[in-house]
């Protein structure tokens, strides 16, 4: 009985543990380099006319500011989750990310993060039911100089509902 | 990095976060789902420039401080809180009079490039290609790190028009989850 009391404690604390760091927004720090929070995003039973939004946290390291360019990118066709396809290119302007207030990228300094809100949008007229798709939210880092450019991708699963009968 | 590691911990307690949507009301709707996982994807690497310098018809120029093979030169490593694959792809060389495609075979304003893995380090078999990206690491662990260089060969010709001339490309690097 104690040992069942404790367990649903300790599960209890993870879960309130896990929502604060989505709701407090607590961004782990990077030493070097730059990173995002956001490893997979899932969306599931989207159907004509829905819009809904995933965050996606641009962490920058310490050892320097920098610019970011943000992009949705086809998968690698090797890489796909199993069973699933490309979300089609003509499809991408459904997902709508944020431009920067001024210049072209993203500005973000040393240690400092940015949270930016990808938001996806499936038209109206979107005769589109039934796919399961994977597409690419893709932050690289824009360095004018260098020959290796580093860039990092947030899985999108994009799983549209099926076609409702009238 | 420590900090970063307790982070990570902490963050694996919010992996599958599921924020479920309500839809409008409009009867025969689903209800939409959005799962995001809560993990860190970052990687580093040590060597970013590569001035290859004047090149010969058939020159081959290593990704080295010399241009000399050095197969550990530059080093990726996965600073985030999951494993990773990471991928690698170039463009042509730019500049000049005339670009130089990138290909599987050096030609005719043609160049090739290809990277080394970690596991067989002198085996330059990894082809960077331009249309595509490759897999230069794959499964890397958190905190992994994986070493790794390229072999560069020069067009088997090229017009003497552009002889002198500065060129320039890039390699990208992506990271993104490993997933089994």
């Amino acid at each position: 009985m104690k040992k069942r009391i404790i367990i649903a404690v300790v599960a209890v604390v993870a879960t309130v543990a896990a929502t604060l760091i989505l709701t407090t927004g607590r961004v782990p720090v990077l030493a070097e380099g730059f990173g995002i929070m956001e490893s997979e995003v899932e969306f599931r039973n989207v159907y004509p006319g829905w819009s809904g939004s995933a965050p996606l946290t641009i962490i920058c390291g310490q050892d320097r500011d920098r610019l970011f360019w943000v992009s949705a990118q086809a998968a690698n066709e090797r890489k796909l989750r199993d069973g699933y396809e490309l979300f089609p290119v003509e499809h991408y302007s459904w997902i709508a990310i944020p431009r920067p207030q001024t210049g072209e990228w993203f500005e973000v300094e040393a240690g400092d993060h940015l949270r930016l809100t990808v938001t996806l949008t499936m038209p109206e007229w979107a005769d589109y039911h039934g796919k399961e798709t994977e597409v690419r939210i893709r932050v690289q880092e824009v360095n004018l100089e260098g020959l290796v450019q580093l860039a990092v991708e947030s899985r999108w699963y994009i799983i549209t509902a099926e076609e409702q009968s009238a | 990095m420590t900090q970063l590691k307790r982070t990570a911990l902490s963050l694996v307690l919010a992996v599958a976060l599921v924020v479920a949507f309500t839809a409008p009301a409009l009867g025969a709707n689903p209800t939409v789902s959005i799962t995001v996982t809560a993990e860190v994807v970052a990687i580093t690497n040590t060597q970013a420039t590569w001035g290859i310098g004047t090149v010969a018809v058939d020159a081959v120029v290593y990704f080295s401080a010399t241009g000399a093979q050095d197969d550990d030169y530059s080093q990726i490593e996965n600073t985030g809180s999951v494993a990773v694959d990471v991928e690698i792809q170039g463009t042509n060389i730019e500049g000049g009079d005339y670009d130089w495609t990138l290909a599987a075979a050096a030609g005719s304003e043609t160049y090739s490039l290809y990277a080394n893995k970690q596991a067989t380090p002198t085996v330059y078999d990894v082809e960077v290609k331009s249309s595509t990206y490759v897999d230069i690491a794959t499964n890397l662990a958190a905190s992994g790190t994986n070493d790794w260089s390229m072999k560069f060969t020069a067009p088997t010709g090229f017009n003497a028009a552009d002889d002198g001339n500065e060129k320039s490309a890039t390699v990208t690097l992506v990271a993104s989850k490993y997933v089994a």
